[in-house]
């Protein structure tokens, strides 16, 4: 039984004319993984392939050990899976009780009363065993995510894929996320995708970094941050030395790049690495050696 | 001889003995008859009782107490519309009730089939004595369970598609369970109205076509968008009509109307039983491997 | 207690607020198990009792008038469904014919503050099944044909009995 839950080589997707996956590599196993990246970056198109809702167009996939090319191997992978879309649609009319418990069903838990105690776990896992009784189009953005969250949560699936699950959410639902995410079983592989660096400090062991359809860095959240170690600096102006800069909230400017000589060198963050690959990435030249740890 | 009655006192609780002989069944009528007319009254005594007969338990308990989480599972039960209960009454499990029941689209394309029908049977009502009115139904008759299905699975998937995809329940299933529910419900509406148009065994002519169409469309919904096959297989029912009755016209000399009716004759039974045969062939050996993707798209995923 | 009263919790509850209908539950099905098993002696029939009143309680908050008190609405509705679930369950009525253990004296009754004069004693002095029909009518406030439901006996019956309770209540107190 390996503990690798997803495992892809040479992944290659493209829509018509735009790439959206040119040959992605990776082996995720338990804990959290961010996929950091633009939108547009092919992470959706990633998720949906992990959550086997999409075939590429070339290359291997092996979830969970099997193998999603087989009608048996969906099978086998989907009822250890969960996915919560970034888009969850809802029928009008539902109730948070009756959404879930439609999905249960889908998640082939046919006996009842089972079915009704899961549905109320997952709802008291996210908070929200108070309003089951709610319609849904009557809860606002942050509980309706929250809803397809607990979705993604029934049966305790071995495999977590979220996409975008922070999008929208002020800071203190952002926070009630992470409670939530924190409360997963440890040997759980939960895959996540965001736009939002304080996303992957918060919550993620690893990141993996999506751009361009391609994978430009893959390790732990704090060798992300080392990959801008000694090239980040302040300045009271700007610097032309400099890939990305903007001016932070004291007023100084934040440079990430080559620093001058003498230049006031300091802590590197996720998002100064992040944006040192991204911003390198998009001038197509002086890519640093992506990290691997 | 008489105690004056004394008049309602709002300070007057019911003393812990007599509520304990109470409680115990062991009261004598009349004093049961004041605690309970002045429980109604008073919440402090019914705090009161409730505290004795809980032994002092804090609230807590509720949550422990089997009577309240009966009450939260009933109160949990999805509301089951007459869509659901009937189904489930038809001997279709719980669960798969639900799910045929659950899609909001299924309810446009009943609503459909039951206008179309209203229709036919308003339409008979109003002309008069001719053959026509009865060849029109036999005709259009396969056709309105092919529209329930197309309004289905029309534009504007359903919005559970990305969830339901990543689910283990097989997506061709599911597909049939609704189309199942469709094709059944039209049938029904379709069968009560037929005598109405025609009281002879011609009110059953159109069964057999109708149920061939119907699984001729979804046997092509194995390589095509729903609505696509329900299209297909719609012109293909009027080709084969308009092609038999030609036929029948050049051969024999009878009126057009009656031509048309050459189509239902027990040969084109047989011929729309074989159909029906070879598309459940189809169905049975094609379905397994199918998804559902978003776009009502049946394909086979290979990598 | 009043923290937040009965009327307002009801109001929370029309309102889909399944805290507010714990918090009456945890009130109200106190005093309602012990009533009502004075009238049926079957625990699980009680029980169920109890779970569907409440759950009635929930679907029909809204058509609470605010007239009376909320206890008597949460009954009507208890005894109701004790009916329709002795209707369906058993051919004979449940009912519970008391038999009280040890005599109250009069005296205790005066000090308990119980006693309404002779009309505690007429009462108690009725036959079983004149008490039944009067409890029924007069104290649960059944109409003559759910009286004659709950009780098992024909609506005649509930009348004449009623008939002859009045005529002993009034020449107990003459």
């Amino acid at each position: 039984m390996t503990s690798i839950a997803v495992s892809v080589s040479g992944l290659h997707k493209r829509y018509g004319r735009t790439v959206a996956l040119d040959g992605v590599d990776l082996d995720l196993g338990p804990g959290v993984t961010g996929l950091l990246g633009p939108n547009g970056a092919g992470k959706t198109t990633f998720l949906r392939m992990v959550a086997t809702v999409l075939a590429p167009d070339a290359g291997t996939i092996r979830l969970l050990g099997e193998d999603p090319s087989t009608a048996a191997g969906r099978h086998a992978i989907r009822t250890r899976l969960g996915y919560c879309p970034q888009e969850p649609g809802f029928y009008p009319g539902f109730t948070t009780f009756d959404f879930v418990d439609y999905v249960a069903i889908l998640k082939e838990m046919t006996d009842r009363r089972a079915r009704h105690d899961e549905v109320r776990r997952v709802l008291g896992l996210v908070g929200l065993d108070e309003v089951s009784g709610k319609k849904i189009r009557s809860l606002s953005g942050g509980m309706r995510r929250r809803v397809a969250v607990a979705q993604s949560l029934l049966g305790s699936p071995d495999l977590l894929v979220l996409d975008e699950p922070t999008a929208g959410l002020d800071p203190e639902q952002r926070l009630r996320f992470r409670e939530i995410l924190s409360r997963r079983d440890p040997d759980q592989a939960v895959v996540l995708s965001t736009h939002q660096t304080e996303d992957v400090a918060a919550l993620c062991q690893r990141v993996v970094v999506l751009h361009g359809a391609k994978v430009h860095f893959d390790g732990t959240t704090a060798s992300l941050a080392a990959v801008a170690h000694d090239r980040v600096w302040r300045a009271g102006g700007p610097d032309p030395a400099a890939r990305v800069s903007w001016i932070d909230a004291t007023g100084q400017y934040r440079h990430v790049g080559d620093p001058p000589a003498g230049a006031d060198l300091v802590e590197p963050t996720i998002e100064d690495g992040y944006l040192l690959l991204v911003g390198a990435a998009a001038h197509a030249s002086g890519v640093p050696e992506a990290e691997v740890a | 001889m008489s105690n004056p009655i004394p008049p309602p006192s709002s300070s007057w609780h019911a003393p812990p003995e007599l509520m304990a002989r109470y409680l115990g069944r062991t009261a004598d009528p009349a004093t049961i008859a004041s605690i309970e007319a002045h429980l109604f009254e008073c919440a402090e005594c019914r705090a009161a009782l409730a505290a004795s007969a809980a032994g002092g338990a804090s609230e807590t308990a509720t949550v422990a107490d089997p009577t309240w989480a009966a009450i939260v599972d009933a109160l949990d039960q999805p509301r089951r519309g007459y869509v659901e209960r009937a189904t489930a009454a038809l001997g279709v499990p719980a669960h798969l009730a639900r799910l045929v029941a659950a899609t909001p689209a299924l309810r446009w394309s009943w609503l459909v089939a039951i206008a179309v029908v209203s229709a036919f049977v308003a339409l008979v009502s109003e002309t008069t004595s001719g053959a026509g009115p009865e060849v029109t139904f036999l005709v259009l008759a396969p056709l309105v369970p092919l529209a329930g299905i197309a309004v289905a699975y029309g534009p504007g998937a359903d919005p559970l598609s990305e969830i339901a995809a990543a689910a283990p329940f097989p997506a061709f299933r599911l597909f049939c369970l609704r189309a199942g529910a469709v094709l059944v419900t039209s049938v029904t509406l379709l069968a009560l109205a037929a005598p109405f148009i025609d009281s002879g065994l011609l009110a059953a002519a159109w069964v057999l076509p109708a149920l061939a169409v119907v699984s001729v469309a979804m046997a092509l919904s194995t390589w095509l968008p729903a609505p696509i096959a329900a299209a297909a297989a719609a012109l293909g029912w009027l080709v084969t009509v308009a092609t038999v009755t030609g036929a029948a016209l050049r051969m024999t000399s009878t009126s057009r109307l009656d031509a048309v009716l050459a189509t239902f004759a027990p040969p084109g039974q047989l011929v729309a039983l074989v159909a029906l045969l070879v598309a459940l062939f189809v169905l049975v050996r094609r379905a397994p491997g199918l998804e559902l993707a978003p776009s009502t798209n049946f394909s086979e995923v290979s990598l | 207690m009043t923290e937040v009263g009965d009327v307002e919790l009801l109001a929370l509850v029309a309102d889909g607020d399944r805290a507010a209908l714990r918090r009456l539950y945890e009130r109200h099905s106190p005093w309602l198990v012990a009533r009502l098993d004075h009238r049926c002696s079957d625990r699980q029939v009680v029980a169920e009792v109890v779970q569907d009143t409440f759950v009635a309680v929930w679907r029909s908050a809204k058509r609470y008038d605010g007239r009376g008190e909320v206890a008597a609405w949460i009954w009507g509705i208890g005894i109701r469904q004790l009916i329709g679930h002795l209707r369906k369950r058993h051919p004979e009525p449940m009912l519970v014919v008391d038999a009280h253990g040890a005599e109250v004296s009069a005296e205790e009754r005066v000090l308990a503050g119980v006693d309404h004069g002779p009309l505690a004693g007429a009462l108690n002095g009725l036959s079983p099944e004149l008490r039944a029909v009067v409890q029924a009518t007069v104290l649960d406030g059944l109409t003559t044909r759910e009286a004659s439901r709950l009780l098992g006996i024909p609506q005649g019956t509930v009348k004449t009995r009623m008939a002859r309770a009045r005529v002993e209540l009034r020449g107990a107190l003459a």
